[in-house]
């Protein structure tokens, strides 16, 4: 699979393309450690907001919690996006909203696939996973320095070449469509839909995002048992805050706001 | 302060051996702590807690003049890059204006908590893979 049709093609990104922030500048590299180490180093470097970083494979692509997410050559979308926006540290979280309805709306616009989000922010098919988000930022006091929106898709990978203990959990776009997919024309709707949403985020605020997440989401309603590093909440997610926290009734009647842990 | 913040307080203030006396005043509550002339700490004995009208102040100690670096945001705390990893900093360490000092986690968003100020490490508030609450202390700086 590495006929010059499936080659990731800048120009070709670039070609007509109608954003008015992202993809401004795109690198496009063979082999780093991560996109979103890239992009950090990029945006410490004064490099502008919308600045898009693809790699071709990763050796450390990361995951939550310094997990890490299998980045094979040539296969998969591995990008990171620059941003600066004028917001607070505690509000970034809705920046993890914007970046997973993006990135669902792009697969199933043009793959026709029945992509989910399980929250906080993992693309789904069903039950197996398709694509992460994770994003990095900086921040001094209550300032935000930068934020780094890394996603990282399954597109042409192969999943039988994965360990046994992510076969099972993990799906790619060719895996459910059965054919090959171009790389480069989902990297290129992915930038249209970020730069969208990113905007009407930026302009209107997290309410439009709030609903539109809620339709894909894969979580509500459903009853949920939610892990985090010190404490298990179980109950019915009802609902997201407007800061992305997850809201779980609990048996008792009483609403929990959970920001963090993994949900099953 | 809550009952879990004053613990925190004690608990460096008693580890610290630089420290001899500390007087901290936030959200209109001053706590002054002091060790006896043995350098054993006797906290509770000389605390005194008084109800004040003034604003919070950011100053960790004012005898020492430290800085109080807080979370800017609710998540969980984590010194190291990642599990196993050594620390971005120790108590102790000099540490520059941008350096990262943790990172605050949340809703897979990586929070990195960068240094305001050159300053010394005096000590780190939270342990790692605690949560955090907005605005909780974490660390005091000393600043150079």
């Amino acid at each position: 699979m590495s006929s010059p049709f499936n080659q990731i093609s800048v120009s070709e990104i670039k070609r007509d393309l109608l954003t008015g922030l992202i993809g401004s500048e795109i690198h496009l590299l063979d082999e780093v450690k991560s996109t979103n180490e890239v992009a950090k180093e990029f945006a410490s470097e004064g490099k502008k907001e919308g600045t898009v970083i693809i790699s071709e494979s990763q050796s450390k692509g990361k995951g939550r919690a310094g997990r890490s997410w299998l980045s094979p050559k040539g296969v998969g979308i591995y990008l990171s996006v620059i941003l600066k926006p004028d917001i607070a540290p505690a509000d970034v979280s809705q920046l993890t909203l914007v970046a997973g309805v993006a990135a669902a709306r792009a697969i199933k616009d043009l793959f026709h696939l029945s992509v989910s989000i399980k929250w906080p922010n993992d693309l789904m098919i069903g039950k197996k996973k398709l694509g992460g988000i994770l994003l990095e930022t900086g921040s001094t006091g209550n300032t935000l320095n930068y934020v780094i929106i890394g996603i990282g898709i399954n597109v042409n990978t192969d999943i039988s070449s994965f360990p046994r203990e992510v076969r099972s959990i993990a799906t790619s776009i060719k895996d459910e469509k059965g054919v090959y997919v171009k790389r480069t024309r989902l990297i290129r709707r992915l930038i249209e839909r970020l730069d969208v949403w990113y905007e009407n985020y930026i302009s209107g605020g997290i309410e439009d995002i709030i609903e539109v997440w809620s339709d894909l989401s894969a979580t509500l309603n459903c009853h949920v048992t939610v892990t985090s590093s010190d404490r298990v909440t179980g109950g019915m997610a009802v609902g997201i805050s407007h800061n992305g926290a997850l809201l779980v009734k609990q048996a008792d009647g009483c609403v929990k706001e959970v920001m963090e842990g993994d949900v099953a | 302060m809550d009952l879990k913040e004053l613990k925190k307080l004690v608990n460096f203030f008693e580890k610290n051996k630089i420290l001899s006396e500390l007087e901290i005043e936030e959200s209109g509550v001053r706590v002054r702590l002091k060790k006896n002339g043995g350098g054993v700490p006797i906290p509770s004995a000389r605390e005194e807690v008084i109800a004040s009208t003034e604003k919070p102040s950011k100053k960790g100690a004012q005898d020492k003049n430290l800085m109080t670096i807080e979370s800017p945001m609710v998540g969980t705390f984590y010194g190291a890059p990642s599990p196993g990893t050594d620390p971005y900093v120790k108590e102790g360490d000099v540490v520059k204006k941008g350096q990262t000092l943790c990172i605050i986690e949340a809703m897979k968003l990586m929070n990195e908590i960068e240094a305001e100020l050159n300053g010394r490490i005096v000590s780190i508030l939270v342990e790692d893979g605690s949560a955090v609450e907005y605005g909780e202390p974490l660390f005091y700086v000393e600043p150079l």
